[in-house]
């Protein structure tokens, strides 16, 4: 069984915008977490409580909290000492994360599970050449998603059941337009506060935009390749 | 020094951002502004809608194309003004309610007053019903509510008065609704309530103020790749309307959708605009970045409408605009940036009492700007 080990941040993504399959309403995580496990750190479960109320239809507590990994040895605190100098336990940047990648490699040590996925949207986490993403690197054991990727999945493995193309592509500007909507937002904020300029302001819409296009075009191209073998 | 002493009334490449307000002047990209004038005058002679893509760049050049469009005349062409009814409208940028916002945009610059004289015209001169048939052709909606919105827009007798009554129902209706009371008092089933509707609506004036008369709507929507930040629904429904509002005026309009594409080719629009939009596509306009020639007759062009003395070469050679054209990196050759580092320039020879500027100049100016930089 495939298992999924999320973030908060994909969390929030995945449950902004419902579609109806059957007539039953669906979110991409509430339609994900019927295809494959789902985990999440603790770490993670309690950012994801602080953030509910950025969550149109939040799901209860208990069904969040069942979701929590239970470590087994070492435990986190160990992985933590290990692995990120205790930074998790600091909750420094990125612990979310850090928590979420000691799951992964925990999973991977005991339950004899090759098919785990690090979800993470906060990929500025990855991307930086700190720690977090040299660790990620010494275990080479997991997929790394976006949310854009579990679009991918679902179409693929859910289509004949009534995630068609036409909804993968509905879903993938949703994505599209959350992301872009929040840095817009950001960016017009920083603005009115005076932290950058109208010219600054324009060049990082214009990056905005070379990042709409980019993420639509490239997701796209990878939903009509599916396309050809879902058809 | 002022800018009468380096030859000029102004300063040519003050508007980095295309304004409305602008001077209305077109200088270089002579292919995009002979194709553009082509499609107006085709419009003419052809009369059929037309839908054309404009793409390209940031800053290359469609924003001020459709300015230049909506505003000079095109007498040249033979095409008398009052020919010509220009709409500009940019896509808002909230996708919630996006089609009825552009339909209360683009009536807000049609003038009620033109449509109620072309029609007391058409009255005069054409049997009973030829208005309300040919204004409902094309218009899909229910026949009872078209016969409705036909009688207000042409009505047979004049129900408000005079203009300004009618101009103030039209607002009503398109903005707040009118009241039951209302609404039986003039004839009409209902208030304006889905999208259909309002295209309906819109479709039927845009008509009504071409019907019978050589008379072209040219819409320009700019921004159109604001749609991405449309969800998925806002953003299909965003491209219906305008699928919808193009098919239902079917004679005497010309569309022009804007779209800045950061990188890729032509094909790369179909997956951006979506196959609704993509296949009423009828031709399209390429925006492109310039070559260093290109830039030398853009600058060239732009400084010789601000020239005190038209014969001089001054402010600028074509030698010293060359030879800062080449220092531009080749990703920035377009108007925007273009303009830019040439709006500096002068200010830079102003400042410095420079009233012949030679290369040398252009250096000792390249060396300062690094040094702030």
């Amino acid at each position: 069984m495939m298992v999924c080990v999320i973030d908060a941040c994909s969390y929030i993504y995945l449950n902004q915008h419902s579609f109806t399959i059957a007539g039953k309403d669906y979110t991409l995580f509430s339609l994900l977490k019927t295809l494959i496990t789902i985990k999440q750190s603790r770490t993670v479960g309690q950012e994801m409580l602080k953030h509910f109320n950025k969550v149109p239809d939040p799901e209860n507590n208990i069904e969040l909290n069942n979701r929590n990994y239970k470590f087994k040895r070492p435990s986190l605190a160990e992985y933590d000492n290990l692995l990120f100098d205790g930074t998790i336990e600091s909750s420094s940047k990125d612990a979310g994360e850090k928590a979420n990648l000691a799951v992964c490699i925990d999973i991977f040590n005991h339950q004899n599970n090759s098919q785990i996925v690090f979800l993470s949207d906060d990929l500025k986490a990855l991307k930086s050449e700190d720690k977090l993403r040299a660790i990620y690197d010494a275990f080479p054991y997991f997929s790394l998603w976006t949310s854009f990727e579990v679009i991918l999945f679902i179409y693929y493995v859910y289509n004949r059941q009534g995630f068609t193309y036409d909804k993968a592509k509905q879903t993938l500007q949703d994505l599209i337009a959350f992301h872009s909507n929040i840095r817009y937002k950001g960016l017009e904020a920083q603005k009115s506060r005076g932290e950058i300029d109208n010219d600054k302001f324009s060049q990082n819409v214009q990056k905005l935009k070379e990042w709409q296009q980019k993420h639509k075009l490239m997701y796209s191209e990878r939903l009509e390749i599916i396309e050809r073998v879902n058809s | 020094m002022e800018l009468k002493d380096i030859n000029l009334t102004q300063n040519p490449f003050q508007d980095i951002i295309p304004s409305s307000d602008g001077e209305g002047v077109w200088a270089g990209l002579k292919e995009q502004k002979k194709q553009i004038t082509n499609i107006y005058s085709n419009a003419f002679d052809r009369n059929y809608r037309q839908v054309v893509l404009n793409w390209g760049p940031i800053g290359g050049g469609k924003t001020h194309a459709a300015f230049y469009f909506y505003k000079n005349k095109l007498r040249e062409s033979g095409i008398l003004d009052n020919q010509i009814v220009s709409v500009y409208v940019k896509i808002p940028k909230e996708g919630k309610g996006a089609g009825i916002q552009t339909v209360r945009e683009i009536f807000d610059q049609i003038k009620v007053e033109k449509i109620i004289d072309n029609l007391n015209t058409l009255s005069q001169e054409k049997e009973e019903n030829y208005i309300a048939n040919e204004l409902k052709k094309g218009i899909t909606s229910s026949e009872a509510f078209i016969d409705s919105l036909v009688k207000l827009i042409a009505p047979k007798n004049n129900l408000f008065g005079n203009q300004e009554g009618l101009s103030q129902i039209f607002q009503k209706y398109i903005y707040d609704g009118i009241s039951t009371a209302d609404a039986k008092k003039l004839g009409i089933v209902r208030s304006l309530k889905t999208m259909n509707d309002y295209v309906s609506f819109l479709g039927l004036a845009l008509k009504a103020l071409t019907l019978g008369e050589q008379k072209h709507v040219f819409l320009w929507i700019d921004e159109m790749e604001d749609l991405l930040y449309y969800s998925g629904k806002e953003f299909k429904q965003y491209s219906q309307f305008i699928r919808d509002l193009t098919d239902s005026v079917n004679k005497n309009m010309t569309t022009f959708l804007n779209f800045t594409l950061t990188e890729g080719e032509e094909d790369s629009i179909k997956h951006l605009l979506g196959d609704a939009m993509w296949s009423r596509i009828d031709s399209k306009v390429r925006f492109r970045d310039l070559s260093v020639e290109d830039v030398v007759e853009y600058c060239t062009e732009l400084i010789s409408f601000y020239q005190v003395d038209k014969n001089s070469e001054f402010p600028l050679s074509e030698q010293v605009i060359e030879y800062i054209a080449k220092n531009i990196p080749t990703s920035s050759l377009i108007p925007r940036e273009i303009n830019k580092v040439f709006r500096d320039y002068i200010y830079f020879i102003l400042e410095n009492d420079v009233k012949k500027p030679t290369v040398n100049d252009v250096k000792k100016w390249q060396f300062e700007r690094q040094s702030v930089t």
